[in-house]
């Protein structure tokens, strides 16, 4: 009997110390701790700061007032980052028109967010039956609508104003192409949106023009829609 | 008769004596072993001297190569970094910090950042580095509240992985449901060993990858795991 209790005695101790051996060890940790708090790209319409058309051009009275352009924005958003509010929507809507007609919009494209952007693209988007041919000259600034018959019905201008002229009156000058030649070269000429930066909290002055051409049938109603597609900075294709 | 007993009595007390005489009269030695056994210890930390350096980086579309600073020289997003919890190994009077804190502000899609930091044994016995516990959180920037729990996703174990958010819940990326945040590399490889008194710098890497969410808070949390150098790392 007690050769018995010795024995598991003995095979207890071993068991022990075979464990002891596996289990005890030291260890030690450090933590590291990273915290990264993301920016945002924020992008949108703003303002629309003028407009005028083919009518009252230059600021002279209008012999007549016929047809009517009218620009609002819509849909509103707001960066929870930085609380500024932009508009995803900018609606231009001419009625009356005719050939030889065109209104311009002015209008400031703004970075609400906190990571510098570029215009990265921009589409224009028509209804079937119609194209858009995209001007080799002023590649990106302006295109040649026409519709199925195919006749050239409108010119449709997209541009970054060349020169900050202020953003109140005189808004003047009429649909592009225009030139301003000098010893430094057309500096004032059109310039496509596409690359253009904006910085947080800064704003691109934008305008848009519609210059409408003989072959435009008179009671229809033509439609558009431009995107324009920002991306950040650093991720800009040229 | 009575000499008899008086001879005999006596005769017993003398064998009486001498029996007691026999047990406690005797010449005793002995020795002592007196155990005094000093226990090393074993403490890992970040270096007290060298503090943490953080470093932002973008990658030159025309070369491939990452160049410090930011695209077009803005200044964006910002990083830094230190070390926080001081603590003093009572044995060698070694002084170091438990947590290294990166913060990184402002970031956006391919904001590179690197953090380099470095280890130091400032206990006694050797330690082994043997693993990375990576965890983390997707917060809410304004109220801090978790909205999920970032995933590691490692299959080779190189620590050259990415970190998901775990939309369904359920711990496991499933690239069909989960989202890839950032990506995340450590140096050095592991397992490997830092004497006493001897330091090791390493790297943390974190890109950001298109789907990292605008205006959100990504906490990320590394354990660094050192275990004494004579036994296996768990």
């Amino acid at each position: 009997m007690k050769k018995k209790i010795l024995g598991t005695f003995a095979i207890l101790m071993f068991a022990l110390s075979v464990a002891g051996l596996v289990y005890a060890h030291w260890s030690d940790t450090v933590q590291i701790e990273a915290t990264v708090k993301m920016g945002s790209v924020t992008f949108g319409f703003t303002e629309i700061k003028a407009s005028w058309d083919s009518e009252d051009y230059m600021g002279y009275p209008p012999e007549k007032h016929t047809a009517v352009e009218v620009c609002e924005l819509f849909d509103e958003e707001t960066d929870v980052h930085t609380g500024k509010t932009v508009y995803k929507l900018l609606t231009f809507t001419i009625t009356n028109a005719y050939p030889n007609y065109w209104a311009i919009n002015k209008f400031t494209l703004d970075n609400a967010g906190t990571i510098p952007i570029k215009i990265q693209s921009v589409t224009i988007i028509l209804p079937a039956g119609f194209t858009a041919v995209p001007s080799a000259a002023y590649p990106g600034a302006q295109w040649d609508i026409y519709d199925a018959r195919p006749k050239l019905v409108y010119n449709l201008w997209l541009y970054k104003e060349p020169l900050d002229w202020g953003y109140t009156p005189p808004s003047w000058g009429n649909c592009p192409p225009w030139e301003f030649p000098g010893p430094f070269g057309d500096i004032y000429g059109v310039r496509a949106l596409k690359g253009n930066q904006i910085e947080p909290c800064n704003e691109l002055l934008t305008e848009i023009c519609v210059d409408v051409k003989q072959d435009a049938e008179m009671c229809h109603t033509y439609t558009f829609s431009i995107e324009i597609e920002a991306i950040q900075w650093n991720k800009y294709t040229p | 008769m009575q000499n008899k007993k008086i001879s005999a009595i006596a005769l017993l007390i003398a064998i009486a004596l001498s029996m007691f005489g026999f047990v406690y009269a005797h010449w005793s030695d002995m020795v002592t072993i007196d155990g005094t056994i000093t226990m090393g210890s074993l403490a890992l930390a970040f270096d007290y001297v060298e503090p943490p350096l953080c470093q932002e980086y973008y990658l030159d579309p025309n070369t491939g190569i990452l160049v410090p600073g930011e695209w077009e020289g803005k200044d964006v997003g910002s990083i830094d970094c230190w070390y926080a919890d001081y603590i003093k190994d009572v044995h060698t009077l070694k002084e170091g910090w438990k947590t290294l804190i990166i913060e990184v502000d402002n970031a956006y899609p391919q904001y590179i950042v690197h953090t380099t930091f470095k280890l130091h044994n400032i206990g006694t016995v050797p330690i082994n580095i043997c693993e990375y516990v990576i965890t983390g959180e997707k917060r809410d920037s304004t109220t801090g509240a978790v909205i999920y729990d970032l995933l590691w996703y490692d299959p080779d174990g190189d620590y050259i992985g990415e970190l998901w958010e775990d939309v369904d819940g359920d711990g496991v990326v499933d690239p069909a449901v989960d989202i890839l945040v950032i990506n995340l590399e450590i140096t050095n490889a592991l397992p490997y060993q830092i004497d006493p008194c001897e330091t090791n710098k390493a790297q943390i890497d974190m890109d950001f990858k298109q789907e990292a969410e605008q205006c959100h808070t990504y906490t990320i949390h590394v354990t660094v795991l050192g275990v004494q150098w004579n036994k296996p790392c768990p």
